[in-house]
């Protein structure tokens, strides 16, 4: 900084005090105002957070318990049809190890399967907490609690291949994961984590998404552009949205624009 | 520019929450209030925005990793917070448009307020950059944050900062030359 740029300093802080911020001091009565609001919000945190856990775990326990029956009543072999060869029909537990969980870790249809974390690759960064995959949207948006918004279209010919959510306990989620693919389109994904504060970015290129402040670049993995992966980062009520894949620029803010609380 | 009492890093401030939420508000708290009036332009909306920064602030000291000042910190959750608030409206918005001036106090007041605006020396010839540039000069000159800093706080590569930084200096300097201000 020069003599030119010392001046101007001084003289520009004293006219914005002089004249933008003349009186304007942070006093004891803000100050006990936020502590007042800091206390409130450390006391009833736990009260909420455990609300929140019984009533997914029993929500979770019921979805379980609802898929282990449909299990058993269709599979006639679980209680042992006379009339059936043996081996003719695969028992519950083939049908565990081999059947309902083929392809890339079920089908959305199936219930809710618990995987370790760090065995998951991709946008979820927290491995801290459970990893498992919620068999709808709605579980996973349930999950996460309120404040989660959700596109409202995917771009044509991909779908949802697969959601993962990552939480502190079975059942719940501060991170979330959803999957897209296209026959010979290859893949794209977006998640949503729960961060009061947004990503900082480098050197991405800022953009308007309906209103919001989102960046648009190449993923992190890939600073230098090798491939043709796009990312895009956005920030909504504590909530950090980042999408990632095979999609064009347009492709990726047309999907991004239409995210709705639902 | 430590705060008070010297503090500026994580480290020298107390590990628990609640202690260092009030060390943070000792050392910051009128910074962050001007920020947050810097682009609320109201001095209400800038205690709402104040209050929620410092919550969020407090929530969030733990998972805090330090890896740049607190000041710096402190002002990126100030500028999501109003950037929350606003929308893009800050984007297009005159910062330091004069008419900006003095909310509360309109009437006679406002008109004593334009009288010293169109005195000043530096503040009316920022005004009349384009909204892009009021930013970095506020968080240049006033703020005293580096352009790096800068780059954290408001989440804009460095690179674009100091483009920024430079071109504002420029159109700046033009309007002082012309006032005989600077050789």
């Amino acid at each position: 900084m020069n003599s030119t740029d010392h001046n101007i300093r001084e003289y520009f802080k004293n006219e914005v005090d002089e004249l933008l911020f003349q009186g304007l001091e942070f006093d004891d009565r803000m100050k006990n105002e936020i502590l007042r609001h800091a206390m409130t919000n450390q006391m009833s945190s736990p009260r909420i957070e455990r609300s929140k856990f019984d009533w997914r775990r029993l929500l979770l326990v019921s979805v379980a318990a609802a898929a282990i029956a449909v299990m058993i009543l269709a599979d006639d072999t679980f209680f042992g049809s006379p009339g059936e060869p043996a081996g003719g029909s695969r028992t519950l537990i083939d049908r565990v190890e081999h059947g309902a969980n083929e392809g890339i870790g079920g089908t959305l249809n199936d219930p809710p399967t618990i995987l370790k974390g760090e065995d998951l690759p991709g946008l979820l960064s927290a491995t801290d907490g459970t990893t498992w995959l919620p068999a709808t949207v709605e579980e996973a948006a349930l999950s996460f609690g309120g404040g989660l918004m959700l596109p409202r279209a995917v771009p044509d010919g991909f779908e949802l291949r697969q959601i993962r959510a990552t939480g502190p306990e079975n059942g719940t989620s501060d991170t979330l994961e959803f999957q897209y693919d296209k026959e010979g389109a290859g893949s794209f994904q977006w998640s949503a984590h729960k961060q009061e504060i947004a990503e900082p970015v480098n050197n991405d290129k800022q953009v308007d998404l309906n209103g919001t402040v989102g960046y648009i670049g190449p993923p992190d993995d890939d600073p230098d552009h090798q491939n043709t992966g796009i990312q895009l980062r956005w920030h909504v009520d504590g909530v950090q949205y980042k999408l990632r894949g095979n999609l064009l620029e347009d492709e990726a803010l047309s999907f991004a624009e239409q995210f709705k609380a639902p | 520019m430590a705060g008070p009492a010297g503090r500026f890093d994580k480290l020298s401030f107390p590990e628990n929450p609640s202690q260092a939420l009030e060390a943070m508000m000792t050392d910051y708290g009128t910074a962050v209030l001007r920020t947050a009036h810097f682009y609320m332009g109201d001095r209400h909306l800038a205690e709402d925005a104040s209050q929620e920064a410092f919550i969020r602030a407090y929530r969030n000291w733990s998972s805090f990793r330090g890896d740049c000042s607190v000041k710096t910190w402190l002002t990126r959750i100030t500028v999501n917070v109003c950037r929350d608030k606003l929308g893009l409206k800050m984007a297009s918005e005159q910062l330091m448009d004069p008419q900006l001036l003095q909310h509360a106090e309109r009437d006679s007041a406002e008109d004593e307020a334009l009288v010293r605006y169109s005195r000043t020396l530096i503040l009316k010839h920022v005004a009349k950059l384009p909204p892009h540039y009021h930013e970095v000069i506020y968080f240049y000159y006033y703020m005293e944050l580096s352009t790096r800093e800068i780059a954290e706080a408001t989440g804009t590569p460095e690179g674009t900062v100091r483009g920024r930084l430079h071109r504002a200096r420029e159109l700046l300097g033009e309007h002082l030359k012309k006032e005989g201000l600077v050789q």
